[in-house]
């Protein structure tokens, strides 16, 4: 009884399906637009932060001692920084060792350096921390806390370029949500549509179904199997073009981009949101024929 | 079976469709309502399937009160009516099988069961012998009998029929009638709405006589 009425449902559905094809391609399409929109910003964005991250891992910040600290308040210092947690080691490089460096990375052009009344370089103090807290929130409170100390005058951990980078991901994110609800109104109201179409290709059908008693939650079923397998064909085939865009896309920016990426592994969907993205898929063409199908069985 | 006390029927322009309207058929029995065009025949029997709603008054039918009816509970009310049509209401891209089928997978009868109802009524019906046709392909005689068939298929106490011979000419109008009183016949309650007082003269003395949606007659059987 139970598996003749789902075959029944099924037999229903795809029948509507077949008679209706080119509504439901149109409504398939759509959904596969809106997912694979939501797919690329989501890929996108989960990227970039493994960017950010891992670009804040390679970071390591320079505090600038102040001019007229002495030995014993640099000692101080690198020990007060040493024991943050934080903190895996610290480097102190004197006013000389920084010149010598300069000196060194200006070889060839060095002569300019020459006629310096007084090393104009400050002391400072090379800070790793520890991987646990290299990501930007960490760095951030770090930096707050190192700036607190009285005999540090300046930190620098390329802040500007991190600012720069974080406002980016800010912004790919926000206009991947407008885009992404627009695109989410646009599909619930086509798929809407296009069960309104069914329906009305189907009103006799349905009008007949009431006048011989059948039940509004029987009469809809076939068509929420319609918006489900809709919902389903959708979203795998999103997720399908995302997978080989994406293979072809990285391939090429791995070729290309090699130098500044390192060895950056850029990721897919992890599994969770893959799964997501099809329930949401299924979850759009179900609730799109909710839509159409709670007005009609009213009238 | 179907009463119905000082019932009233006024559609969205205020005309009035059925004023203070009082009846009571029993069980068993073959009922004829009649009456010119717009008289409320129609109205009356969409009253009984609960297709309308009754503006005032009380109606009950098999014991339940359809002024308090539930939206959810119409559909099992509609179990226990078959309705035919004078326009038939056939799928016509469907075979006959299917659109007699189509009632009881609509209910969700089981497979067996669907088989032999169908075979059943359609024998009775006798349209044994054209199961894949279609209904455009058969005659306007033929295709009354698959509504019926889809009707009566799942054993309803209650038969109403609008005009059903309404577009049929003489001679098939008397065997569709003779279909009707053999499905009376077995303990069918069937209530006929027509224009045509010969035809219900000839089949039945219980009439509902209406007239600009009022009863003439004051017959109580």
């Amino acid at each position: 009884m139970f598996f003749y009425r789902l075959f029944y449902f099924f037999r229903e559905a795809f029948q509507s399906i077949k008679i209706n094809r080119f509504t439901h391609l149109v409504t398939i399409g759509t959904i596969t637009f809106a997912l694979l929109t939501f797919g690329i910003f989501i890929v996108t964005v989960i990227n970039l932060n493994r960017i950010f991250d891992d670009w804040g891992k390679r970071i390591h910040l320079i505090a600038y001692l102040g001019k007229n600290t002495d030995a014993e308040e640099i000692k101080k210092t690198r020990e007060r920084i040493a024991n943050l947690p934080h903190t895996k080691n610290v480097t102190y490089v004197s006013k000389e060792r920084a010149l010598a460096l300069l000196k060194e990375s200006l070889k060839g052009q060095d002569g300019i350096l020459e006629n310096l009344d007084e090393n104009p370089l400050p002391a400072s103090l090379e800070i790793q921390l520890k991987e646990a807290y290299k990501n930007t929130q960490s760095l951030k409170t770090f930096v707050a806390e190192i700036k607190r100390i009285d005999t540090i005058s300046d930190v620098e951990y390329g802040q500007e370029w991190l600012e720069k980078f974080s406002a980016f991901i800010s912004i790919v994110k926000l206009v991947g949500v407008s885009i992404g609800a627009f695109l989410l109104l646009a599909t619930i109201l086509i798929i809407s549509n296009a069960i309104k179409l069914t329906i009305y290709s189907r009103r006799e059908e349905i009008e007949i179904m009431k006048l011989v008693g059948a039940t509004n939650f029987f009469i809809q079923i076939p068509f929420f199997l319609e918006g489900f397998i809709q919902g389903l064909c959708g979203s795998l085939l999103a997720l399908g073009i995302l997978y080989v865009s994406y293979k072809i896309l990285i391939s090429k920016i791995i070729s290309d981009y090699s130098l500044y990426l390192g060895a950056f592994n850029f990721i897919f969907l992890p599994q969770k949101l893959v799964i997501a993205l099809i329930f949401f898929g299924i979850l759009l063409g179900i609730f799109g024929c909710a839509l159409s199908m709670g007005r009609f069985l009213k009238a | 079976m179907i009463q119905m006390f000082n019932v009233y029927k006024f559609y969205p322009n205020n005309h009035p469709a059925l004023t203070d309207i009082s009846l009571h058929i029993k069980k068993g029995d073959f009922v004829f309502v009649t009456g010119p065009s717009g008289a409320g025949k129609t109205t009356l029997i969409k009253l009984i399937f609960c297709a309308e709603r009754s503006t005032r008054g009380q109606i009950i039918v098999q014991g339940i009160n359809l002024a308090k009816i539930k939206e959810s509970s119409i559909a099992h009310l509609r179990r226990k009516i078959g309705v035919v049509f004078q326009d038939f209401k056939l799928l016509n891209s469907r075979t006959v099988y299917e659109n007699v089928v189509f009632t009881l997978e609509a209910i969700g009868t089981n497979r067996r069961e669907i088989k032999r109802k169908a075979w059943q009524v359609l024998k009775l019906v006798g349209l044994q012998n054209r199961l894949d046709a279609t209904p455009l392909g058969l005659s306007g005689g033929e295709q009354q009998r698959i509504a019926i068939a889809r009707a009566i298929v799942n054993n309803p106490i209650i038969l109403l029929a609008d005009e059903p011979t309404g577009n049929l000419d003489s001679e098939i109008t008397q065997d569709i009638m003779e279909l009707f009183k053999s499905i009376n016949d077995r303990g069918t309650t069937v209530v006929i709405a027509t224009h045509n007082k010969n035809l219900a003269s000839q089949y039945s003395n219980k009439h509902i006589i209406l007239d600009k949606g009022m009863r003439l007659d004051t017959q109580e059987w």
